[in-house]
């Protein structure tokens, strides 16, 4: 177990690790790693949201078929039978995509 | 946790000579030895000739293949066994042909090994003396790229130029490796390992878009991250590129900041990212995160990561 922050690299996806020292930073980690896989399964057509008080994530697509997923990893998975094609973080459509929505949030705050 | 050591390196680079010193180097500690032989024809322990508190032979094949079941069995063995200390430290030399990188998803995959074994250092020993002929094997530049430290064999039968081109040419695949010169059998002085200094690439972090210069090397994108960095989605974004390229990510390696003076250190081989750890620094300055990839063009790698930790 890490002694900064509890991580128990055993039973924990290393993404679960709190970047921090501050109670708040795994929880602030959560989120963002949350609305970022939602971002990229909105851009695929599919959902994936946080359950089991965070422990899982629920994929699903558009026709209701879902899988529950305890890790990043399995979600990856998930999207690649839902969507029959395997998720891409290179995928130029992607990338363009999210650069997009940062541009436009940067308008935002302008 | 046992502190386990991986030797790797091409058939007759000089492994054993190099485990020999390594070994008698180990001034404090009770060394073991796991040496993994391609051949059926056992040799004889006293051929190894190094001084050890106990030593294994597995042979008739390749510990990172055909024979990784029977590693898993003699590391299993090895962790239960009762007479075993705190000193104890076990060095695997793997076969001439084996490449690290399953051998290192092997001990982090299993539920037993990854609890019992700290893999504290990848040795890529290389033949300075080779002709060339395995250097334009894809495993050599595999081999040196998930080093940790390189250490240079037969250093005294060849010539400074050449000493010097291959060192380029290793610090080209893997700009992170400490690299030593190994002189009639014995090590040069070797540059201090702190995490630190072995995390920072030494190549040009603003050359974003370095290409090598030989094809069938690696590529080395080196990535600096300010503190505007954001895990989560690095979380994301990492797991997503090893899920669908962890074929031709070759090595991760990384530091990047948590909170000032706070780093979290990030590694990764192919599929496998190790737990990550916090580190304390005294200097504080921007995080980075190299990454050792074939057939992944770097500004695709750039592009990718920055969009992903802007996308909250």
């Amino acid at each position: 177990m890490c002694m900064v922050c509890e991580y128990l690299p055993s039973l924990e996806h290393w993404t679960a690790v709190n970047p921090g020292t501050s109670s708040e930073g795994r929880q602030r980690s959560f989120h963002s790693q949350t609305a970022c896989l939602a971002t990229v399964a909105t851009f695929y057509g599919l959902s994936v949201r946080p359950e089991l008080a965070g422990s899982a994530y629920m994929t699903s697509d558009k026709k209701g078929k879902a899988v529950l997923c305890r890790t990043i990893d399995e979600v990856w998975v998930a999207m690649g039978e839902l969507l029959g094609r395997e998720p891409d973080a290179l995928d130029p459509e992607l990338v363009g995509a999210l650069e997009s929505m940062r541009d436009q949030a940067r308008g935002e705050n302008r | 946790m046992i502190p386990l050591i991986v030797l790797a390196g091409s058939l007759g680079a000089g492994k054993t000579t190099v485990l020999r010193e390594l070994v008698e180097n180990q001034r404090d500690a009770r060394c073991h030895l796991i040496v993994n032989e391609i051949g059926e024809v056992p040799p004889s322990l006293g051929d190894f000739m190094v001084r050890s508190e106990s030593a294994v032979v597995l042979r008739g094949g390749c510990a990172c293949c055909i024979r990784r079941e029977d590693l898993v069995e003699d590391l299993i063995a090895f962790a239960n066994d009762r007479e075993r200390q705190d000193k104890d430290v076990l060095f695997l030399e793997l076969s001439g042909i084996a490449d690290p990188a399953p051998v290192i998803h092997t001990i982090f995959g299993h539920p037993f090994l990854a609890n019992h074994y700290d893999v504290q250092e990848v040795i890529t020993v290389v033949d300075a003396y080779d002709s060339g002929a395995t250097r334009r094997d894809g495993l050599w530049a595999r081999q040196i790229a998930l080093a940790d430290r390189c250490i240079l064999a037969k250093a005294d039968l060849v010539p400074n130029e050449i000493l010097d081109e291959l060192s380029a040419t290793i610090a080209e695949i893997n700009p992170w490796a400490s690299l030593v010169s190994s002189d009639h059998g014995h090590l040069g002085p070797a540059r201090p390992r702190r995490v630190s200094e072995a995390a920072r690439p030494v190549v040009d972090p603003t050359n974003l878009s370095a290409q090598p210069e030989h094809g069938a090397l690696p590529t080395v994108t080196s990535i600096m991250v300010g503190d505007r960095f954001d895990w989560g989605s690095f979380g994301v974004w990492l797991s997503l590129l090893l899920h669908r390229w962890g074929h031709d990510v070759l090595r991760v390696k990384g530091l990047v900041p948590a909170s000032p003076g706070e780093y979290v250190t990030i590694q990764a081989v192919h599929h496998v990212v190790f737990p990550p750890e916090h580190v304390t620094l005294e200097e504080h300055g921007e995080g980075h995160i190299v990454l050792i990839t074939k057939n992944i063009d770097t500004e695709r790698l750039r592009r990718s990561l920055d969009a992903f930790v802007q996308v909250n």
